[in-house]
């Protein structure tokens, strides 16, 4: 039971570090929390299902999985990107001289909008992602591991470890680290600070579609509403590890799926989500800089 | 080469630079001295772009440069070291020096020229830059400038707060940049040090223009002896 309740919390949690990276990263460089994140995940499982949908009309059918799986991760992302640099270029830029609280208005405010611009264009009811892996897996130490499980896993840590080596390695991966930690200088030294924040929101959009459709299929179905209850989980993973951290981020993803697992199974199960709101309140109260946030605010953000 | 005309830049409500009118030639090196709060970062700021003059014009070698955004101003060959230094802390010193050399690829003679003036950061490359020193960090802020390639370089206060021994080998390090043929825009509170090291000068009191000339006749005037240079004249008041 314990391995089992390790497997299923590891699993959801890094695609909860994956959904954080994003919160994570916009933060870092922009000081705002993308409040519209949430739903950028969701268009992401939309856009993986509608792709699917005109593979379908193409004459390839979701079981042909490799193909599907490539699809709908190439649709994913590449949709969620646009629509996560549209936001940023329309709703936040030309507020970014504005007070604080100007841009997270303007957030929530995109947030509302994209879930009923999707509920009156794809309906409120629920969609099943039509993409479904072998059911077969590995069992041991009295647990099972599945395909699913095992790709989920594999997709997080090779996108988390891209990543990684993107922001540490490559010359861009180090402006964005200069951008986060003196955004004037970034300028001065000739770095176009606006391509950088643009970028940064692209690869946010990006890991979250990826993980909307991982949760699609791992869950079989999506609407319009999966955005607010997971980007309210991943903003509390990525405040646990530290808001602006990149490990961080994952580090407190992967924690969170552990302790929401672990809870639903030990505790109660009904109180599943209710966990994670009360890791945020007690980050918030005991250690608002997070697991590997640094204790000033000025210091690195990416 | 540098050219402000009547440049006024505001802070909300407030015009802190009134009509800014200076030159700096080719190769030359200009100082702008001036008290505390008087409009010389901001000035340097301006001509950097970061701040957008609302009223005069900044040509750059003929071209108008005001109104285009810090990286387009940064790639027509102006480098600014901002007051402060602003080093990016938690990038490593090799990584601040490649972040100068953004716009272009650095070539290993960009490397040595930077270590050849500043040896003591071929040892902190691997270090993060928040670690350094202020002398150090000055010298990174001024290495990192230099990476660029720059055709004029904005050097904002770049005494403050050292000790005076490093003060006397930042400015030889000036004198050395600026021999290659590098022109230079120096702001300093230190102003007899920034006058014996630049040919012209211009003083900036509270937004304004109030005295320029060659550097030699500055030193020699009485006013500015008076209210930059420490030097008391006998049998007068202070004048505003
Ligand atoms: N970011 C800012 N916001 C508002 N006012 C500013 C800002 N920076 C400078 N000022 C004001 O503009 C004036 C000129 O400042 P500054 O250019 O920094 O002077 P200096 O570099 O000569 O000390 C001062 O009155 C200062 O208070
Ligand atoms: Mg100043």
């Amino acid at each position: 039971m314990l391995v089992q309740q390790i497997i299923n919390g590891l699993t959801l949690g890094s695609v909860y570090a994956l959904i954080a990276l994003g919160y994570t990263m916009v933060y870092g460089i922009i000081q705002l929390i993308n409040f519209a994140h949430g739903e950028i995940y969701m268009i992401g499982a939309y856009a993986g299902i509608i792709s699917l949908g005109l593979l379908t009309l193409l004459g390839v059918p979701p079981s042909l999985l490799p193909v599907s799986i490539l699809v709908s991760f190439l649709a994913a992302g590449v949709v969620s990107a646009a629509y996560g640099v549209t936001v940023e270029r329309l709703a936040y830029r030309p507020l970014r001289q504005a007070p604080r609280l100007s841009p997270l208005i303007s957030a929530v405010g995109v947030s509302i909008f994209l879930q009923n611009f999707v509920m009156l264009s794809q309906g409120a009811g629920d969609l099943v992602f039509p993409l479904t892996f072998p059911s077969e897996g590995i069992s041991f130490l009295d647990a099972r591991i599945t395909t699913l499980q095992i790709f989920i896993l594999a997709v997080s840590v090779l996108l988390m470890a891209a990543l990684t080596l993107f922001i540490n390695r490559t010359r861009m991966g180090t402006a964005m680290r200069a951008t986060s930690q003196d955004r004037v200088m970034a300028g001065l030294v000739g770095i176009n600070v606006d391509r950088v924040i643009a970028v940064t929101f692209a690869i946010g959009s990006l890991l979250a579609a990826v993980a909307g459709v991982l949760v699609g299929v791992y869950y079989g179905l999506v609407n319009f509403s999966i955005g607010y209850v997971a980007g309210l989980k991943a903003f509390t993973a990525a405040v646990l590890g530290g808001i602006g951290s990149v490990p961080g981020a994952m580090l407190g993803g992967v924690l969170l799926g552990l302790l929401e697992a672990l809870g639903a199974a030990y505790i109660s199960s009904e109180y599943k989500d209710a966990f994670a709101f009360l890791v945020l309140i007690a980050v918030l109260i005991f250690r608002p800089q997070g697991l590997m946030g640094s204790a000033d605010a000025s210091g690195e953000k990416v | 080469m540098l050219d402000l005309a009547g440049v006024v830049t505001t802070y909300g409500s407030i015009e802190a630079l009134k009509g800014i009118t200076l030159s700096v030639p080719e190769g030359g090196i200009v100082s702008l001295i001036g008290a505390n709060g008087a409009g010389k970062s901001t000035t340097l700021m301006t001509v950097s772009g970061v701040q957008t003059p609302v009223g005069g014009e900044i040509r750059f070698r003929g071209e108008r440069i005001s109104g285009l955004k810090p990286h387009e101003i940064a790639a027509r060959g102006i480098a600014h070291v901002p007051e402060g230094r602003r080093i990016f802390p938690k990038l490593s010193v090799r990584e601040n020096l490649e972040m100068g050399a953004f716009l272009r690829s650095a070539s290993s003679d960009d490397w040595e020229r930077v270590f050849a003036l500043f040896p003591v950061l071929k040892e902190r490359l691997g270090q993060p830059g928040g670690t350094l020193s202020g002398g150090e960090q000055q010298m990174l802020a001024i290495g990192r400038a230099l990476m660029a390639r720059p055709s004029l370089i904005l050097l904002d206060e770049p005494s403050l707060g050292l000790a005076p021994i490093l003060v006397s080998k930042i400015f030889r390090m000036i004198r050395e940049i600026n021999r290659e043929g590098l022109a230079v825009l120096l702001v300093e509170q230190n102003a007899k040090a920034a006058l014996s090291l630049s040919s012209r000068a211009y003083v900036l009191e509270t937004g304004r223009i109030v005295a320029s000339g060659p550097s030699a006749d500055l030193l020699s005037d009485p006013a500015v002896q008076e209210a930059y240079l420490g030097v008391k004249r006998s049998g007068e008041g202070t004048s505003a």
